[in-house]
């Protein structure tokens, strides 16, 4: 499948809790192959505008679509079925499987074999079991995995813990990707891999959209920028016109803040 | 773990452990418990589909285990049905109950499961006792005839009226039931079943449709369940609409959870101890509740994965400790 217009396209959506207006009124696109980067203060709506895309939440009013495909009524596995993956911004993988078993899981929406197969285990269903734990490694070789295939993930470091997150999300193959701020908890050092990890995601034809809070890691690698505040989109564009958008400055960083976090 | 040496021994040791187990136990009581085990032993792996691997506490698994009963044996009694036949609406019965149940309750989330669970196992053994004209009501069925014999085609036949070959029977049905979890268990259903247990929203958001395999789990579970409700027919030779009431699927759990919850061997080392251990606390009957009360606060609280994660546990110490030592 290879769908020519916008991947993802927000038409004025808006999100409420009870009283509060959560996402308000955003409208924007994502193109094939791009990075975009969402950005604002916390609480600002980011995570939202993530669990409305990926159909964990229902949007109040406005249109999302997918692919082309409008999402309303689909429930987040059907959206991942459609090819979108994620990630959550508290890591979240199985802890007591191992790396490789985790990614299994992942790949879950692009095996076939049923209840059938497995009961009476002929040559195809092992060969199918095979090949999908085949391309489960080729998927940790991508995040650097590969070494500790084997092992718990659990007891993986966190930065680690992440990159197994993010591997069992490409192992379903999507073609979005969205990452819910996968620096969390990073070192600087692990904040620069992750760049290069984001790259080579990007290399593979994987559209990325991300919520991070680490400016020159999203200065460097998003090709646009969105920025959230209160729930409404108050800046968008390429990095160099958004980062340097006076509104912008003063929403994420405070008046005072601003200057100081230049530095960054 | 069914592949390497260590487990295929353990196996064909268990299976022949089982089929020498007549000739061993010759204690009449102590015999009817390991019928009883086999039994309750199908019970326990079928909810634990559910209970262990899915994470759903279903207190419904004793009315599954009832309608399979009531099915097997109304078929047999009443409309003179051969037994075998009777095998597969038993279990279809008890499996769209099932598939009924968790379409109507499978969305709500934990206590509230559980307790409409509960509630339709209340109902189900209320409809046996009242619906009279066709189960007998609270007098229940009474002389449910042994398994028509299979015949071997000029070989003679093969015989199920004594308590040894329904012994036999309860423990192959029990292998079959024991493979079929053990493969379903080890495919893309159970690691998707797996995954929801863990954590729900991760799995939906891999791709995992959560209603359709906790529906399958549950169905195929309860079926399961009213297939050992069959072979207690056909061994105990009584129903009343008590066999179908929460009682066995309270039992079914505690034999789960004092086992090892989502462990594969669990439900039936949680059977065999808890359906025998009573008869080892003979000296002790008045307080047998009771102790069994505190094993179950004990295994909660300090072995969460049951016996055999506690077996587990000691024996990773046991390896560490030796390999210490060399």
């Amino acid at each position: 499948m290879s769908f020519a217009g916008p991947l993802v396209e927000l038409q004025a959506v808006t999100k409420v809790f009870g009283g509060l207006t959560a996402v308000r009124d955003v409208t924007l696109s994502v193109h094939r192959g791009e990075i975009v980067s969402v950005i604002g203060p916390n609480g600002s709506g980011k995570s939202t505008l993530f669990n409305l895309i990926n159909g964990i939440l229902a949007s109040t009013s406005g249109e999302i679509r997918v692919f082309g495909r409008t999402t309303r009524g689909l429930g987040a596995h059907q959206v991942a079925r459609l090819g979108v993956g994620r990630t959550f911004q508290t890591t979240q993988v199985f802890a007591d499987k191992t790396v490789v078993d985790n990614a299994m899981v992942g790949r879950h929406l692009r095996v076939k074999t049923g209840l059938w197969a497995a009961q009476v285990r002929g040559n195809r269903f092992r060969n199918e079991e095979e090949q999908h734990r085949a391309r489960c490694l080729q998927t940790l070789e991508v995040v650097g995995l590969r070494e500790h295939a084997g092992r718990l993930a659990g007891q993986l470091p966190t930065a680690l813990q992440q990159r197994v997150a993010i591997a069992m999300a490409l192992a379903g193959e999507p073609e979005l990707l969205l990452l819910d701020e996968p620096t969390g908890g990073l070192m600087e050092q692990e904040v620069m891999e992750l760049m290069g990890l984001l790259r080579r995601i990007r290399a593979l034809g994987i559209t990325i959209m991300l919520i991070e809070h680490k400016m020159r890691l999203v200065r460097q690698v998003s090709d646009r920028i969105a920025v959230l505040n209160n729930g409404t989109m108050i800046c968008e564009g390429v990095p160099d016109k958004v980062l340097n958008d006076q509104l912008v400055v003063e929403a994420y960083l405070g008046t005072a803040g601003a200057a100081a976090a230049y530095g960054d | 773990m069914w592949r390497t040496p260590r487990s295929t021994l353990l196996v064909i040791g268990g299976l022949a452990l089982a089929a020498a187990a007549p000739f061993i136990v010759t204690n009449g009581y102590l015999f009817h418990l390991l019928v009883m085990s086999a039994i309750w032993g199908i019970l326990a792996t079928s909810l634990n589909l559910v209970l262990g691997y899915t994470g759903l506490l279903s207190l419904a698994h004793g009315a599954f285990f009832g309608m399979g009963a009531y099915t097997s044996a109304l078929l047999v009694e009443k409309w003179d049905w051969n037994f075998w036949a009777t095998v597969p609406p038993a279990m279809a019965i008890a499996g769209l109950a099932g598939a009924v149940l968790g379409v109507l309750t499978l969305r709500l989330e934990g206590h509230y499961f559980a307790i409409s669970t509960l509630s339709f196992g209340i109902v189900v053994s209320l409809v046996l006792e009242k619906w009279d004209d066709l189960t007998e009501g609270a007098r229940g069925i009474t002389s449910i005839p042994a398994p028509d014999a299979i015949p071997l085609f000029g070989l003679g036949q093969i015989r199920f009226d004594s308590d040894i070959a329904k012994y036999y029977l309860a423990v192959a049905v029990l292998a079959i039931c024991l493979l079929f979890v053990w493969r379903l268990v080890h495919s893309p259903m159970g690691r998707a079943l797996e995954a929801i247990r863990r954590n729900e929203l991760l799995a939906a958001c891999l791709g995992i449709d959560l209603v359709f395999y906790k529906l399958m789990a549950f169905s195929i579970s309860a079926a399961m369940a009213g297939l050992a409700g069959v072979l207690y027919s056909v061994y105990i030779t009584y129903l009343n609409p008590a066999d179908a009431g929460f009682w066995n699927g309270f039992y079914a759990v505690m034999y789960i959870v004092i086992g090892g919850m989502g462990t594969f061997w669990g439900p039936l080392i949680g059977t065999l101890f808890l359906v025998t251990l009573p008869e080892f606390l003979r000296m002790f009957q008045e307080f047998r509740l009771l102790i069994l009360g505190v094993l179950l606060i004990i295994t909660i609280t300090f072995l969460p994965d049951g016996i055999v994660g506690g077996a587990k546990l000691l024996w990773r110490r046991g390896t560490q400790f030796w390999a210490t030592q060399k």
